[in-house]
């Protein structure tokens, strides 16, 4: 406690519904810790728990056990709700103009109306829902009310912005636009983000941290760069002149523990040491009359490593 | 603070709307131009001397305010707006927005049950206004006639907010236990069946049978309370009604008893005999608290349980 670098942080966090036969644990015992001023991937297989994990920190869902806190706040607190912005997975706004919506958010959270309003407006535009300001947000299409919903997440610029699925209804074009958004916000006002997604490569795109949860309980936290190194390391991309030829010489290689022809026709091979393989690589080069194209570590995307470590789970 | 006063605002502006003020008021004069055009009572009245005349109208405005005006026109107000607090925000998805927001749950459902007191209050006192115009036009009443009326006006106010509290507090109760306003409605009908309908034929059967005090009746016989406490109301302010208006309470209401072989009334000259005498099966403590204790008991577990309510 007392550390203010910690932005969310989580201990034994642990939902049940329901009673008796009905009674579904949705997270069962939570511990994580979010660093303030980075973009957290919160991930995982469906029914994994992500969303109840949401509506938990967002004060939504009253935790069965355990602790959970927004820079030392409980969450749930008045204080702790101040710090965050939240954006739900299926939004949907009150009868009303967007622009009135905003103003509405925006002052609950304490802000002054015409304050609220000159936010709403520039965020709006920032969104790319400027010329909307006064149409109904109920009558909204699907994609402009995930970007209405993380407009309203933004008004009263938060600390810490919370987003489940925040592309879930958009286009290709629309999801890499607002993830593009969403991360440059987040990295040039140094806000702590929070997301979930499903659609890996995207999030990949923009996060510097990943929570992976599967069944309630959390699988992996790290850096998206010690997860690479974790995950690629001795692990290798190698494409020469002839590799049907080459093949054959790497199997003969003790350090190597799988070699093989991926879908694009360029080595893929495992060792047991990526620095001794490097050498005895070189040897082999030296000895025969292949011409080295590319030999590059292996760089293993999220989507991958996630459903690596599910599956191994 | 701010919060509760945004969200009060809000609901206010929500509620104010001449729409929904010409529907209510619509409603509330719609009995008045039935029983003036359409009932035997009101062809009476014009064979009345002007005093009693003026009583009888005044006798009769103040049966429909407590039945109608101020009873279940009101009533119906708070199930209407009261019962979707909760339930049509979560059915809209919005309750899931509003707690991320940095605002108590008790302020929101406070901040939402302040804006329908007013709404509520504001509706009840036009449809007074107008229903007391209607009223004095469809009987072409005189300026002494008129004047009858005034008194009214105080009290039933007041009764008014006695209503509008404990129908609003059950209302909001109810819609904060129930996720659905069809679940937190059918409750609150059977309440206003309960206080307006349901002892009208049962009190006086079961009165001539004996049964009424001696099997507690008496307790479950919320129309009579809720009559006690509008003729104390009424009596507070030195308004009596006249014995036929009182036998009319009696029957709904069973405050009044009903003599066996009617009332003695000379129509001629304009002279009733005797008052009624009141039956005090309660005093008005007791109705007092018999209403107001089990709704505001009712709404602070509502707001405990909303507190603790998972919103998807």
């Amino acid at each position: 406690m007392g550390n203010e670098e910690i932005a969310i942080k989580t201990e034994g966090l642990r939902k049940v519904f329901g009673r008796f036969r009905k009674r579904i644990v949705a997270v069962k015992e939570l511990n994580m810790e979010i660093e303030r001023s980075t973009i957290h991937g919160f991930i995982g297989p469906n029914g994994a728990g992500k969303t109840t994990t949401i509506k938990m920190l967002v004060g939504a869902i009253r935790p069965t056990k355990g602790k959970a806190f927004i820079f030392d706040e409980p969450v749930g607190s008045v204080k702790a709700k101040r710090y965050i912005g939240y954006s739900p997975e299926h939004p949907n706004f009150y009868p009303m103009s967007a622009i009135d919506f905003l103003i509405y958010m925006g002052r609950i959270s304490g802000m002054k109306r015409e304050e609220a309003r000159k936010r709403a407006k520039e965020l709006m535009e920032w969104i790319g829902l400027e010329g909307f300001e006064n149409k109904n947000a109920q009558r909204f299409s699907a994609g402009m009310k995930q970007k209405l919903s993380i407009v309203q997440a933004l008004i009263h610029d938060p600390d810490i912005l919370i987003l489940d699925e925040p592309t879930a209804n958009l286009d290709p074009i629309g999801r890499f636009e607002v993830i593009g958004k969403i991360g440059e916000l987040a990295r040039k006002e140094r806000k702590t983000v929070f997301i979930s997604s499903h659609i890996l490569y995207e999030l990949e795109k923009i996060v510097d941290h990943v929570t992976i949860i599967k069944r309630g309980n959390v699988l992996l936290q790290s850096s998206i760069a010690s997860l690479r190194k974790r995950f690629s390391e001795n692990h290798f991309i190698i494409d020469t002149s002839s590799n049907k030829q080459f093949i054959k010489r790497l199997e003969g290689i003790g350090n190597v523990k799988k070699v093989w022809i991926n879908h694009e026709g360029k080595i893929e091979v495992n060792v047991s040491n990526g620095e001794r393989f490097k050498k005895e690589l070189i040897d082999l080069v030296k000895n025969s009359n292949i011409i080295m194209n590319e030999f590059s570590p292996y760089k293993m995307s999220l989507e991958n490593i996630f459903i690596k470590l599910v599956e191994s789970e | 603070m701010s919060g509760i006063y945004v969200v009060f605002e809000k609901a206010l502006k929500d509620n104010l709307k001449i729409k929904y003020l010409a529907i209510y008021i619509a409603i509330a004069l719609l009995p008045f131009l039935m029983f003036a055009n359409l009932s035997e009572e009101a062809k009476l009245f014009s064979t009345l001397n002007v005093e009693l005349r003026a009583e009888y109208i005044a006798g009769f405005y103040t049966i429909f305010s407590f039945f109608w005006l101020a009873g279940i026109a009101l009533a119906v107000l708070a199930v209407f707006i009261c019962s979707g607090f909760v339930a049509d925000e979560l059915a809209n998805r919005t309750l899931l927005l509003m707690s991320s927001k940095p605002i108590k749950r008790t302020h929101f459902i406070l901040a939402k049950f302040a804006a329908f007191f007013i709404t509520a209050l504001l509706f009840a006192f036009l449809s007074f206004f107008f229903s007391i115009y209607l009223w004095a036009s469809l009987f072409n009443l005189d300026i002494f006639s008129f004047s009858k009326f005034l008194p009214f006006i105080l009290p039933l106010l007041f009764y008014s907010v006695f209503v509008i509290l404990v129908f609003g507090s059950l209302a909001t109760a109810l819609s904060t236990i129930f996720s659905t306003r069809m679940k937190a409605l059918l409750p609150l009908i059977a309440i206003i069946m309960l206080a307006f309908f349901a002892f009208i034929p049962i009190r006086s059967a079961a009165q001539s049978l004996g049964v009424y005090n001696k099997y507690y009746l008496d307790m479950l016989d919320l129309g009579y309370d809720l009559g006690n406490i509008y003729i104390n109301m009424l009596d507070s302010y030195g308004i009596k009604l006249i014995p036929p208006m009182q036998s009319v309470m009696g029957t709904f209401t069973g405050v009044y008893k009903i003599p066996r072989h009617g009332l003695r009334i000379d129509y001629d000259h304009g002279i009733i005999l005797r008052e009624l005498e009141k039956t005090r099966y309660h005093s008005l403590k007791h109705s007092m608290v018999k209403w107001l204790i089990a709704p505001a008991i009712l709404l602070l577990i509502g707001i405990f349980l909303f507190n603790r309510k998972d919103v998807h």
